[in-house]
């Protein structure tokens, strides 16, 4: 992202708003994956997780009332898989996934949005601007410990955690 | 960045299904799926409006996943089903989807025919350079020396077809590649492709994580195509014969008129035509 | 002089009366041109008739055969036998032998100075030369063939000014000297014949003014489609069905429709498919390799419940065949063609005119039952060209397959007792849908569960079954206890066997199947109550008609199989001659 482009407060708004519903969208279709591929535990920590974000949505949205959005159009993000991961790819799943893996790509994703943005925080031209990036930077990487406190009740999966006995199956 | 003076009334999980997807986690399709959705909000298309076909393979599964009209049709046979409703419907907005085994194997003559017919569709072509629901065969696009496969064992020992190369010559309107790895970036060439009139290909690079997991590494790979789309076919076809399939973008646009046959009645009554045969 | 020309007979039972011309010529003698302008006249003139082309593979300048029969009343078949051949050249004629008859009452023309084969000359006929080329040469523009129709119109009593008539009109383009020339030449052809001596009067009396058609098979079904509904056609060109195509793309356009000729015949049935997707009533038109090629995507009509409609030009086969003969072979495909359990409609006209009625049943068929319509038609009725009756204007209400306003919690495949469930149309608000070739639940969510494929498979059995296809299902006549079963374009040659032998005093049904599937048991059991033998005809070597009749019909008392491949047609001869063997056996 080019930070210096962030202006406004509404505009980090809608930026913010964007990358949190498209994480709980994204933590809702895992847990879907993950249910369809019978893996209930981590379908269970991916609603979990997608509650979670889902409530720090609303809080954004709440601080966005009276203000006027601008559209933003999907291409003027840079958050990709190949670049950013804001926003958890969907490559990132993986149908044997271990708790502990679920929590480690819940991390990633925290970690990643702090360091965004504390990035606004350091370019961004407004105070207002800065100051609200600052505070999402803490809220990231506060999640991002209680991350990994969780993660640290699971234990870390041994080599070969991915090995499949049977091969795959023939659909069509 | 645009502001947008018109905010999508649509947001893109509303053009979806509710239908669970039988992808494995991790496939690239998914972020197709989501760049197509994001494509239809900004457009702020109605999803009756739109109706996206497709053949047969992993990528093919799309339609029941959007909340669009959509006709899963047989292996192969996308291109003609989509230019049957567009032809006959050109108030629809009409995508076709689907694998590489689909569309440059089974489906190869359609696609070339499609190209020069340049009826106004989009067709988004999934490649994984690899047949996902039957175990793993090598496709056209596959490298001659890829040898996972048991049907062709020490690799298939054929060159890969290029497919962009094969759309630009048989007259496609608009040639460009997208990564799933970039559900973004494949929005904005989705919305590119969907407005061009005629025929739109969009090569969509979209690893399979079960039987080429090496693609995972693709997303290293993608790089934006340093340059603008031409409207030249010669620049175009120099252009496409050097590519090395990971530049991303628009990568030609032509001006050739799309085929619509105009529908427009001249007769009051069809009795009318019962005058050629009367003595 | 009528024993000669006519079969007739008093008490106005009997083969109609009429009269059989061949035309030979070979490398642009122009006899085709000439026997459809000879058929035309004779229409104007107050007659009917049938007009078939027969001819070498080659694509410019090969031998060529235009076969007429006019007759004071509708005729649907050739006879084996003809009255009047006349050659404008004898080069390669003897490949006609099987298709010609002659006997020693039949005239032979030709041009003076020709040799006639023997293979013809064996035959038997008096053989008489005419100047053509000669009196042609004579005149600025001139060609034997204009002469050789002004000589066949004073043989048979057709007035010059019906000819007239038709030359005019159809010289239009080429302009008044082309047309004098023409006149020319049938004068001076005319004035030839007449002094021709001891000629048989083989002038037919017209019948009362009626409007009258000239129509082929292949045109009657293109217009049959557009009055069934059909807006959207795709299609490959084939021999011998290219020629529906060729009258419904300028046809179409005129009703606001569209044909786009694909790439294959893949292509064309998935365009039906997404035509038809589209709420556009669609149909192609093919021959036997084409409908080969088709049948997956049939199979896909069938699954997704979309309508669409392939009529079926069949030719001789397997493989490529015979492409310009006719064969009925091509039913065992349309019946069991498609893999799975695909419940379809297969229909078949009985005539030249009847090809525009069953297209058009067959397209409301399609469209009602939301399901696959095939219609066989054959090469000798598709290219064939007759003078009909104003075919009646009939219309089919079609109503209900289709949804086109909002619709609470819909359900595309939702399984009701009609088994017909609403068709949405894309740019319907609200009943989005995806039509699966997969198995699939009610609401069209692919499915490979037990519940689902028995519901989806009980539905697409039970519309079918359940709809009432009235009459239409089978032309029945007669009574008596011997019947002949019949199909498709044999039915013309039984037709007229029946009335020879009803001449004779005997009594015989005729049963011509027009609905071929769904099977109708009961129907046919009803009709033929009583019966205690049947001769099945069809032009097939495999008896594929006599084998469908095994599997889906209990049949009565004693039962033969006259199976005859093509390419000669069967004719009423074939048919009488089989069922007095067997009265006398």
């Amino acid at each position: 992202m080019n930070e210096s482009s962030i202006l406004s407060k509404a505009e980090l708004l809608a930026r913010t708003l964007t990358m949190l519903s498209e994480t709980v969208d994204r933590y809702d279709l895992f847990a879907d994956q993950m249910d369809v591929v019978n893996n209930p535990e981590a379908a269970n920590i991916f609603r979990w997780l997608s509650n979670k974000q889902n409530s720090r949505t609303q809080v954004v949205q709440k601080l966005s009332e009276g203000l006027e959005l601008p559209h933003i159009s999907p291409w003027d993000y840079d958050w990709d898989d190949a670049i950013n991961t804001e926003v958890p790819g969907h490559s990132s799943a993986h149908y044997m996934m271990t708790p502990y893996h679920t929590l480690s790509l819940a991390i990633d994703v925290e970690q990643s949005a702090a360091n965004l943005f504390s990035e606004i925080e350091r370019t961004a031209q407004s105070p207002e601007t800065k100051k609200l990036a600052r505070g999402f930077a803490r809220e990231a990487n506060e999640f991002c410990d209680y991350l990994k406190v969780k993660r640290s009740e699971h234990p870390m999966p041994e080599a070969g955690w991915d090995e499949d006995h049977d091969p795959p199956l023939l659909l069509e | 960045m645009e502001t947008a003076t018109q905010c999508p009334s649509l947001k893109p999980k509303d053009y979806k299904s509710g239908t669970k997807p039988v992808w494995c986690p991790g496939c690239g399709d998914y972020s197709v799926l989501l760049a197509i959705t994001k494509a239809m909000a900004e457009m702020n298309l109605a999803p009756e409006n739109v109706a996206l076909v497709s053949g047969i393979g992993c990528s093919s599964r799309l339609p029941a996943y959007l909340n669009v009209y959509g006709f899963h049709a047989v292996h192969g046979r996308a291109l003609p089903v989509a230019t049957g409703l567009k032809v006959s419907r050109p108030d629809l907005t009409v995508l076709a989807a689907g694998g590489d085994g689909d569309g440059f194997s089974i489906g190869g003559n359609h696609f070339m025919h499609a190209c020069r017919r340049n009826v106004d569709m989009t067709y988004i072509v999934m490649d994984n350079q690899v047949y996902g629901m039957t175990k793993g065969q090598a496709s056209p696009t596959t490298d001659p020396d890829w040898d996972k496969s048991k049907l062709t064992p020490g690799g298939t020992k054929i060159n890969p077809y290029y497919p962009l190369v094969v759309a630009l010559a048989s007259g496609a309107n608009f040639i460009a590649r997208a990564s799933s790895t970039d559900p973004n970036g494949a929005a904005k060439v989705l919305v590119d492709a969907i407005k061009h009139p005629g025929f739109s290909f969009v090569h969509m690079l979209s690893p399979c994580v079960t039987f080429r997991p090496e693609q995972k590494d693709w997303k290293k790979m993608v790089r934006s195509a340093p340059v603008d789309p031409t409207t030249d076919p010669a620049v175009a076809a120099k252009r496409l014969m050097t590519d090395d399939n990971f530049f991303l973008g628009t990568l030609y646009k032509g001006d050739r008129a799309p085929y619509q046959p105009e529908l427009k009645t001249t007769i009051e009554n069809i009795s009318e035509l019962d005058r050629g045969f009367i003595l | 002089m009528n024993d000669i020309a006519f079969t007739s007979s008093s008490n106005g039972k009997g083969a109609p009366r009429s009269l059989s011309i061949a035309m030979l010529g070979s490398g642009g003698s122009g006899v085709m041109t000439a026997g459809g302008q000879l058929l035309d006249a004779a229409g104007q003139a107050g007659w009917y008739g049938m007009m078939t082309r027969s001819s070498g593979p080659q694509i410019r300048g090969g031998e060529a055969a235009a076969l007429l029969r006019l007759s004071p009343q509708p005729v649907e078949t050739h006879k084996g036998r003809f009255d009047i051949l006349l050659a404008i050249d004898w080069l390669n004629a003897d490949r006609f032998v099987g298709e010609i008859i002659l006997d020693e009452k039949s005239i032979v023309i030709g041009d003076t100075g020709g040799t006639v084969p023997d293979a013809i000359s064996n035959m038997g006929g008096r053989y008489v030369e005419i100047p053509l080329s000669e009196l042609a040469k004579g005149i600025s523009g001139g060609r034997p063939n204009m002469v050789a129709l002004g000589a066949l119109a004073q043989l048979i009593g057709l007035p010059i000014s019906a000819l007239e008539v038709v030359l005019t009109k159809s010289l239009k383009k080429k302009g008044q000297e082309a047309i004098e020339a023409s006149i020319a030449g049938i004068n001076a052809g005319a004035a030839q014949a007449s002094e021709i001596p001891d000629i048989p009067d083989f002038s037919v009396t017209p019948s009362p003014e009626r409007e009258r058609w000239s129509i082929t098979g292949n045109e009657a079904a293109g217009l049959g489609a557009i009055r069934g509904g059909v807006r959207f056609v795709a299609a490959y060109p084939i021999t011998p069905g290219t020629e529906i195509l060729e009258w419904l793309a300028p046809n179409l356009k005129k009703v606001g429709g569209v044909l786009v000729q694909a790439e294959d015949e893949l292509a064309s049935i998935n365009q039906l498919i997404g035509g038809s997707f589209g709420g556009t009533p669609s149909l192609t038109a093919t021959s036997g390799p084409g409908l080969a090629l088709m049948i997956e995507s049939i199979g896909l009509a069938v699954a997704s419940e979309t309508p669409v409609v392939v009529v079926d030009v069949m030719r001789g086969g397997p493989s490529t065949g015979i492409p310009t003969k006719s064969e009925q072979s091509d039913l065992n495909i349309a019946i069991y063609g498609l893999h799975g359990d695909a419940p379809h409609i297969v229909v078949a006209p009985m005539s030249i005119g009847d090809c525009l009625f069953t297209t058009q049943w067959a397209t409301h068929l399609a469209e009602t039952l939301q399901t696959a319509s095939i219609v066989l038609s054959d090469q000798s009725l598709g290219q064939t060209r007759a003078l009909i009756e104003r075919p009646a204007d009939i219309a089919f209400v079609s109503g209900g397959r289709t949804i086109t306003s909002k619709s609470e919690d819909y359900r595309r495949y939702v399984v009701n007792d009609s088994g017909v469930s609403p068709m949405s149309i894309p740019g319907t608000p609200g009943c989005q849908y995806t039509a699966d070739g997969l198995e699939h639940s009610p609401t069209g969510t692919p499915s490979s569960r037990a519940e689902d494929h028995i519901q989806q498979l009980n539905k697409r059995k039970r519309k079918l079954d359940q709809f009432d296809y009235g009459d239409h299902w089978a032309r029945t006549e007669g009574e008596g206890e011997i019947a002949v079963l019949t199909w498709g374009s044999s039915t013309g040659a039984v037709s007229e066997a029946i009335a020879m032998l009803e001449a004779e005093g005997h009594k015989i049904r005729l049963i011509s199947m027009r609905l071929l599937l769904p099977a109708q048991p009961e129907r046919l059991a009803a009709a033929l109550s009583g019966v205690e033998r049947i001769l099945i005809v069809e032009q097939c070597h495999g008896a594929q008609f006599y084998h469908y009749l095994r599997a889906h019909y209990d049949l009565p008392g004693e039962i033969r199989s006259m199976a005859v491949p093509g390419p000669l047609m069967i004719r009423p001869d074939d048919v009488y001659s089989e069922l007095k063997a067997w009265e006398n056996e």
